[in-house]
This record gives C-alpha cells, structure tokens and sequence, in this order.
C-alpha cells in the first residue's frame, strides 16, 4: 500500500464522521497499521494526531477527549511562487470535486507524505499551481473551499503570548508520588519527592488526567505543557529556536526555522509555521531539531517574541543547494 | 420414559425454566463472582440445595428434557429460540441456556464419579439425564451445545471479569477426543471443597521456598509427590489418574495459583476483589488497583491503613498506605482486607506491562498481547525462561536493561520493546519453555468476530466501515477451516492466517457494499461504503477561540459565541485581519523586464528571485516556477511585463497619478510612455496622460 492511501483512508474517514472521540481516532491510526503490517514506534498514533492538527486538517481538544474535522480552506503559501495549500476536510464530495477541477482546470500538485521509520503515513499535501492570487477566490469557491488570503501570515497576528494561566492548587493528595519537574539541563521532566523550587512540574489529578504547573514565588498556576517549556527556557535565558534565510538571491526575507525537539511549538504556533509550506516540519540527522520550511523572518520573529525566545539568526549558507546542516 | 412425548414443537419453554436460567445465571455468573475464578459446577448434591433453597418445584433435568424436540436434527431448538428471545431483550445479559448447560455439568459429574471417562458414557449420561433413555442423545447432537459453552466463555471475557473469571476452557487446551465434551467436564473437576483446599496447599509448598507460582502440571505432580490425593474429592482424584484430563486439571488448578495472593483461604464469593496492578508513570512504579464491580464508593477504607480512591470516573482506584512496587513487594502476594472487598495481588517473578487504554500509561497485565508492544520485568529466579521465550518468539530490536533505570526493582531485567507479531508461534513458545512464563498465554479467542476498522456512523450502524478501512477478522482458537470472504478463499489472507494474526480484510481492496466473513460454519457480515450515508451532526466542534485578537494557548470546544470568531483549521477568517496594506501580484519569470510604476512617481525594476530553496531540495525534480512573487506594502500603481516585446500591466491600487510627487521623474515618464499600449483601463489611460504632460 502507498503511504498516500494510508494517510488519505484516516482522512476521508475523519471527513465523513466530522467529530469524534481522540481516543477513538488513534485507534483508528493504530488498527489501520496493524491492518496494513506497519510497525508504529510508541506514541506514533498521538505523533499523527498532533501533525494533522498541525496541517490545519482537524481541531483536538485533549481536555475533552474530543476532535473535530476543519473546514476545507485554499490558502497561500507565502513568498512560494504561486502555490497554494488544499487543507481541512477532504470528504468523499470535496475530493470528487478536486478531482474534476484538476482534470478540468486546476494545477494541482500531489505530494505524498514521507514517514520516517515508525511514523504514521499523513494524507498527501496538496498545492495548486496558481497564476494570480485574484483566481483564488473563485477556485476556493469551485472547490467549496474556504479562502483564506494566507493563513500562516494571519495565524501571526493571532499567536497567543506565552503566560502562566489562572492560579491553581499545588501537587498533593493521592496522585502527589506522580510528581515530576522539568530539568532544563536534561530537557526533560524527571521524577521528584518535593514542589520545593520554583519551576515547571507535572503531576496526575484526582482523575489521573496529567496536570502541567508552574510555580512561581511559591504558587502554582496553570499551563500548557508548551507554553511552559518556553517560559521555562525563558526563566534560565535559554535559546531553542534559530532562523536561517535562504541562500538563493532575493530569498534572504524567508528562510527555515529550527526548533530544539525538546521544546515543541504550542499547537498554534506550530500551525502558523506549518503553513508556510504545507509540510510537518522535518526531523534533523541527529533528531535534535525540527526545522520548518519557508518561514517568513517576520513570521519567525513572531513566533520567538510570543514565547519569550531571542530568535538566533544563523548565517545564510553560501551554495544555495545546502541543506547540511538540517 | 420419553419426555418428548408431552411436548409439542414450537412451545415455548416454560415458567419453570426461566426460573432455572435466573437462579444459575445469580448463583454462578453474579456480581458477587467479580474479581474470582468461577467454576460452573452443578452435581447432583448441588442441584437439590439450589432446588430446596429457592423453592423450585421442578427438578432441573426434566424441566430441560421437556423442552427437547427429540428425533429432529436440531433438538435443542426451543432452547436456542428462548435464548435469542432473551438476547433481544437484553443484549449484555448471560447468555439463556444455562439450565442446558448445567445439565451437561451434571452428567459430566455423575460420570467422574462413575470413574468411567469414555466419551461415549458422557452422552449415555447425558442422555439418560435428559430424556431417561440412553441412546436418545448421541455425540453428533452435542456439537450446538460445545458451541453454547463457547458463547458463553466469549460473554465472560467481554464482562472483563465483572462476572467472574472464566475457567471455561478454550479449545485449544482440550484433547482431540473431548473437543466437544471437554468444556462440560472441566466444570465437574473441582468441587467446592477441593477448592477450599487450594490455599492450604499452596502454602504448604511455599513453606518449602519454591518461585511462585509454578505451573498446573507442577502443582498436580507436588500433589502426587506429597501424596496429598486424599485431601481432594473423588472426583478430582479419578480426573488426576487419567491422561486426557490431566491438562484441563493442570489448568484449573494452575490459574488458581496464579491468583492466589498468599492467603490462607480463597477469597470468599460474595467478597469483592480488587486486584492490585503495577503502573509504569513518571518514572516510577506504583500501585494501582482495579475493581471489576461497578457501584464502589470513591473512596476505600481497607485494614492497615491502605486507602483506595478513585481515579475520576473509572474503574481504576489510586492506592495510598502500601509499600512501592519492588523486588521485596513483587515476589511476595499482597492481600488487605476491607469491608467486603479484598485487595489482593499474587506473587509474580515476571511482570509484563502494557499500553493500558484507560490510564494511558503501562500496566501489568495477564498475558501476551501479541501485535501490541510490552514492557517486560524478569525477577532473577525467571530471567533464563523469560530470554528462551523472548529469544523463541518475540520479535527483534529490543533492548535489556539490567540496572540503568532507578524505577526497575533491584536485581531485575526489563526487557523493551516486547512484541509477538505471530501468536501461534508465542503460544507454542509459552508451551515449550513452562516455568515462569507459562501463564502468560494471549488471551483466549471463541468466537469469530471483526476487531478494529474505521467505523462510519457507529451510532447509527455498527458494522459499516470506510472502504479501505474494513477491519480485521479474529478467527477464535484451535477451530480448523479455511476463512472465505464473499464465499470466496483468499491467499492475500494466508500469512496472517498462519501467523495467528487477524486477518486483515484492508488488504483486499473490497469493493463498497455487503460483505460476509465464513469460517468454521459461522458467518458474520459487514458493509462498506466510500462516504456517509447519513451526514453526522457535528455536534462539538474544537479551536482555538479568539477574544481580542488573540487566541487561546490551548485548543478548546467552541460554542456559541466563539464558533464564528474561532480558529478551525486553517480557517482564521473569522477575526483575522487580512493585511489590506499588502498587495501579493504573481509576475512572470520569462518576461524580459518586469517594473513597478508607483503613482508616486518612482519606478523599481523587479528582480525575479531564484527558486526557493526547501521546494529545491524536497523536489529536486519538479519544473521550476513558471512565477515569482512581488509584495506591495502600502504603495500602489501600475505592474508592467514586457514579454516577446509586448507590454501588458496589471493595476495595484493604483490611485490617481502624481509622478512630481519625489524626486526626478524621468525614468518613471520612460517606462509608462513606453508601455503606453500595456493596458486599455482608464486608470491606466491616466497613467500616460501623467506621463506626457510632464515630457512637455
């Protein structure tokens, strides 16, 4: 089986059911890999969940347990030379009319996923070869797509800033032995007796459901696991984040974001950055890093400034066919 | 006497009947049964006190015999229609022919006693119980009672022991020659007192410093070796002198070693028993305890201190007061008595966790799952069986780790990542090394059925799939037959097949419509389709909510008032600002000269870029560009292309010209008055008119 149809099958199935249970869905990743003899690595079933939120093709609220398909949207990637992503639902109807858009009149590029080992196969990118951003508009509403002018650059006026939520109850009861605390130096939450420092610090609650905190002069408020990652590494001055423009001439303005793997972008973020290219960022050699393509440096910026990051700007390369240091 | 006489085909069974099938399903498949091993055992001894004490007129076998439509293929129609009335009724419910079964059991029973094994005295006995004549019943009638044995097997494991655990064999563990009788007689090994004797036998071999526990076939010959026959009943011992039964009994007796935490007594029917898991979080290892029984407090008070409280709404208990999981607590059973309820855990020298759904974390579980990936812990004692079985059967590309990890218990192994891709080979694996691995076995399968797949509108219809996501068949154990899908046999499936794996029907790129599945005489269907038929409601829809103009850190579940302004997808439309002050304008790569005319009065020449570098390098192969991109950032005019010596212009905001507007002019008069036939827009027309008047 292509990876194409692996990752296309999840999406047309989340498609037509539109809104579901998350727990249902990786299991839904899970039995179609088994059914097709993929060995997943752990955790590969959330891995695909969380790109495909990344890709704008679904919404996930873990709190609740619950997703929900997104709309199918055409938007412009930026600075791309006239391409623009199909993303969002791809129902049976949205996919026969696709089909016949690009037999009849669309320029459509079909890009399978490539998994790395133990990956998920994602649904196809696809980008359509326009000629002038005034047909989007109307090829949005052939397509029964939503037009939305460029997504990663309006997601950029959007991104939340990084801050410690409302102010919770600290660790204890019969989940206190769960405790952990997030070790800067080892970029990672290790287990601990005590909440006697402030810091990031993780535990289970009453319901086992896991609680992410940071504790700040002796209180505890609450947080996204990311955004406190962030305001951790902010806390210590700690850079995760580099940009590096592109070496070809009149690119210097965009160019490809990397991120410490430890210190994953929070959902949004993650989108803004996703959609510059269409793609799920990729893994470096030594999978240290994920790295973004076609970033706008204003974007990047961005995506430093609200997490409390000074974005390190790396030197161009000087062939514009280097690619080493991914 | 033939009772068929007083029965006319097609009447329904009887008050009497239902009055059975209730008073068996209570005494042996209740709740008080939860957390237990549960034999269905019914002698005759039994029978009468099940009679007496809730005053049922009618003895069990004639109140069955009746009902047989004796002479016919299929005598045991009646009781199969009740069954399915009931099912109807109650879907989760025993399944309603256990006064049939029972009598089975007593036969079974009678013929122990009779110390006469044959399987051609079982369905003399059951015969002459049933319909007082020997020869009615014969074994080519037994096959759809074999078959109920096996549903009602199947419906305990779906009750996830709420029920009580099965003893039930599967098929695989009984011999060729009882593969249909076997289920009955197993029932009749064990009586109350034999069980009762469990635990003073275990203890005593404890006192002698064995590993625990060991296995069946260990635990019958101590038995002989001891010789400690008298202590079991008749019954027990005729069944241990025989070599058929001899595995059935290694079995019985060997699962309840396996649960038995030490004590000096089994813990009583009608007390619950929580059982003690071991959960891999956090880099620990902690205790976690899970009650089979639903309505439980939230919070458990047992003796010495130990506290149970629930974890939110599920069947799960936080455990406080016990000793972490170690070395020391591992290899000793664990019991803390409360008020009816017991939190028991028996000794294990091997500790498999795996992926636990409801948790999201490891758990100690019962046995091999094959497909899914393990954890596994080997106390010093059972390192060498746990390497043979992992060495025979597991496949490649796990680690050991001996002592790196804190949260592994001191002189340990773990082993990660376990999985057994073939069940056949990890049950014949488990066979052949014994020890401490030998209860480890996957768990048993009975009944044909369809596992996972992508299920369209569960609510609605719960067996249409996606086409391209039809899900895997599970073939139940020791059966032999050829799976046909359509009628048909399919050699995609053959591997699977002989692997022991579900069979995935994906792979047969099965056209939409109805589907059947036949194997070993049974068949279930399913349909497939391309879409929905029914539009789903989307009744919770997750973003991120926006509220001055910011979104939230977090996606959440939009309602009312922040659906329309919410981030869905890619969808930010709702509050995003579009950047009106930007103007994006494709223009051509192969024009000899592409400018900007502002209506300010300077002119740019725009450079075409080279092609973008990550496009390069992901699709070394795709065509270049045929357009570059140009940004306008709060400026408008004209953009003007000069290709195969023609000039053409597009307008961007382009305004009312005032070219004096800054500095010199003349380049920005050249370009316009030598693309003058560019555009025939009035906008454009003014542009020139601009243009000509500052020439003069």
């Amino acid at each position: 089986m292509s990876s194409n149809e692996f990752g296309g099958t999840l999406l047309r199935w989340l498609s037509e059911s539109r809104s579901g249970k998350a727990s249902a869905l990786r299991d839904g990743v899970r039995s179609q890999a088994q059914a097709w003899g993929l060995e997943l690595k752990e955790h590969a079933d959330w891995d695909w969940m969380r790109k495909a939120v990344s890709l704008g093709f679904i919404d996930v609220d873990l709190r609740a347990d619950r997703w929900s398909v997104a709309p199918p949207v055409l938007t412009r990637l930026p600075h791309a030379d006239g391409l623009a992503l199909l993303t969002g639902a791809r129902t049976a109807q949205t996919s026969a009319r696709i089909e016949k858009a690009a037999r009849e009149w669309m320029e459509l590029i079909i890009i399978p996923h490539r998994p790395e080992a133990g990956e998920a196969p994602l649904p196809d990118t696809f980008l359509f070869q326009y000629e002038g951003p005034r047909t989007l508009q109307h090829a949005a509403e052939l397509l029964g797509a939503r037009y939305v002018p460029c997504a990663a650059l309006q997601l950029m006026d959007l991104l939340p800033q990084a801050a410690v939520g409302p102010e919770s109850a600290p660790p204890g009861g019969s989940t206190a032995n769960s405790l952990e605390n997030y070790q800067l130096r080892l970029r990672r939450f290790v287990p601990v007796e005590k909440d006697d420092e402030d810091g990031l610090y993780r535990w289970r609650g009453a319901d086992y459901a896991r609680l992410t905190r940071v504790r700040r002069n002796g209180v505890f408020y609450a947080v996204e696991r990311e955004t406190g990652i962030y305001l951790e590494l902010a806390r210590h001055r700690t850079c995760a984040m580099r940009w590096r423009p592109e070496a070809g001439k009149g690119r210097a303005g965009v160019g490809r974001l990397f991120v410490d793997r430890y210190a994953p972008l929070p959902a949004l973020h993650e989108r803004a950055a996703v959609m510059c290219s269409g793609f799920p960022p990729l893994v470096g050699k030594q999978a240290q890093t994920r790295s973004y393509d076609n970033v706008p440096r204003v974007l990047a910026e961005a995506i430093a400034a609200s997490l409390q990051q000074n974005l390190e700007i790396t030197p161009r390369p000087v062939a514009a066919t280097d690619g080493g240091t991914r | 006497m033939n009772r068929a006489s007083n029965t006319s085909f097609g009447e329904r069974v009887d008050h009497s009947y239902e009055v059975w099938q209730e008073v068996l399903a209570d005494e042996f498949f209740g709740q008080q049964h939860a957390g237990h091993p549960t034999l269905f055992y019914v002698d005759d001894d039994v029978e009468r006190e099940l009679r007496h004490g809730y005053g049922i007129g009618e003895p069990l076998a004639p109140c069955v015999g009746k009902f047989l439509r004796l002479g016919t293929a299929e005598p045991y129609s009646a009781l199969e229609d009740y069954r399915w009335r009931k099912r109807q009724q109650d879907k989760n419910g025993v399944p309603a022919f256990l006064p049939l079964l029972a009598c089975s059991v007593m036969a079974a029973s009678r013929m122990v006693n009779d110390h006469n094994h044959r399987a051609t005295a079982y369905h003399a006995r059951f015969s002459e119980l049933l319909t007082g004549d020997e020869k009615q019943l014969g074994s080519q009638h037994y096959e759809p009672i074999s078959r109920m044995w096996q549903v009602l097997a199947s419906w305990q494991l779906a009750q996830r022991g709420a029920r009580g655990l099965r003893t039930i064999p599967t098929p695989a563990d009984l011999p060729s020659n009882r593969s249909r009788i076997g289920f009955a007689q197993s029932q009749a090994l064990l009586s109350g007192a034999d069980r009762s004797f469990m635990p003073k036998f275990f203890q005593s071999l404890r006192e002698h410093g064995t590993t625990w526990p060991l296995s069946g076939k260990t635990l019958l010959a101590q038995i002989e070796i001891h010789g400690m026959e008298q202590h079991f009943s008749k019954g027990f011992r005729n069944a241990l002198q025989e070599e058929e039964f001899r595995p059935i009994l290694a079995k019985l007796i060997g699962n309840y070693a396996a649960s038995w935490d030490g004590s000096d007594e089994l813990v009583p029917t009608g007390v619950t028993r929580a059982e003690l898991l071991v959960r891999l979080d956090a880099g620990r290892l902690s205790w976690v305890a899970r009650l089979r029984s639903a309505e439980q407090n939230n919070r458990i008070e047992l003796k010495g201190g130990v506290v149970l409280e629930r974890l939110g709404d599920t069947a799960y208990y936080e455990v406080a007061g016990l000793p972490a999981p170690s070395a020391g607590t591992l290899a000793r059973g664990i019991r803390c008595d409360g008020d009816k309820l017991v939190l028991s855990r028996p000794s294990s020298s091997v500790l498999v966790l795996a992926r636990d759904d409801v948790l999201g974390v490891w758990a100690s579980t019962d046995g091999f799952r094959p497909g899914e990936a393990h954890v596994v812990l080997a106390a010093p004692t059972a390192q060498r069986d746990v390497q043979r079985l992992l060495d025979k059967a597991a496949t490649k590309g796990r680690n050991i780790d001996t002592s790196k990890l804190v949260w592994v218990p001191q002189g340990w192994t773990m082993h990660r990542p376990v999985t057994f891709d073939d069940a056949v080979t990890l049950r014949r694996a488990i066979q052949e090394v014994q020890g401490a691995v030998s209860l480890l076995q996957p768990p048993a399968q009975f009944k044909l059925r369809l596992e996972g797949g992508l299920k369209l509108v569960p609510s609605l219809d719960p067996h249409l799939y996606l086409r391209g996501g039809e899900p895997q068949v599970v073939l139940p154990d020791a059966t032999e037959g050829t799976p046909l899908v359509d009628g048909k046999e399919r050699p995609e499936l053959r591997k699977a097949l002989s692997a022991g794996r579900p069979l995935p029907l994906a792979v047969l790129r099965l056209d939409s419509g109805r589907h059947t599945v036949s194997y070993a005489g049974v068949e279930i269907d399913f349909a497939t389709a391309d879409q929905a038929v029914v539009e789903p409601k989307m009744t919770k829809v997750c973003g991120f909510t926006v509220v001055d103009g910011k979104a939230s850190a977090s996606p959440s579940l939009l309602v009312g008032q922040t659906l329309p302004t919410g981030i869905t997808g890619a969808d930010c439309t709702g509050t995003a600002p579009q950047h009106p002050a930007v103007v994006t304008e494709l223009c051509r790569r192969d024009a000899g000269e592409v400018l900007f005319a502002a209506v300010d009065g300077r002119l740019w020449t725009l450079e075409a870029p080279e092609r973008p570098d990550w496009w390069l390098e992901r699709f070394p192969d795709a065509p270049a560009p045929l357009r570059f991109e140009a940004c306008f950032h709060g400026i408008g005019g004209w953009l003007l292309e000069r290709r195969c010596g023609r000039w053409r212009g597009r307008p961007v905001n382009p305004g009312t010209p005032r070219p004096k507007a800054v500095g010199n002019p003349q380049a920005w008069v050249r370009a316009v008055l030598n693309a003058q036939q560019a555009s025939t827009e009035p906008s454009w027309a003014e542009y020139v008119r601009a243009a000509k008047e500052l020439e003069r």
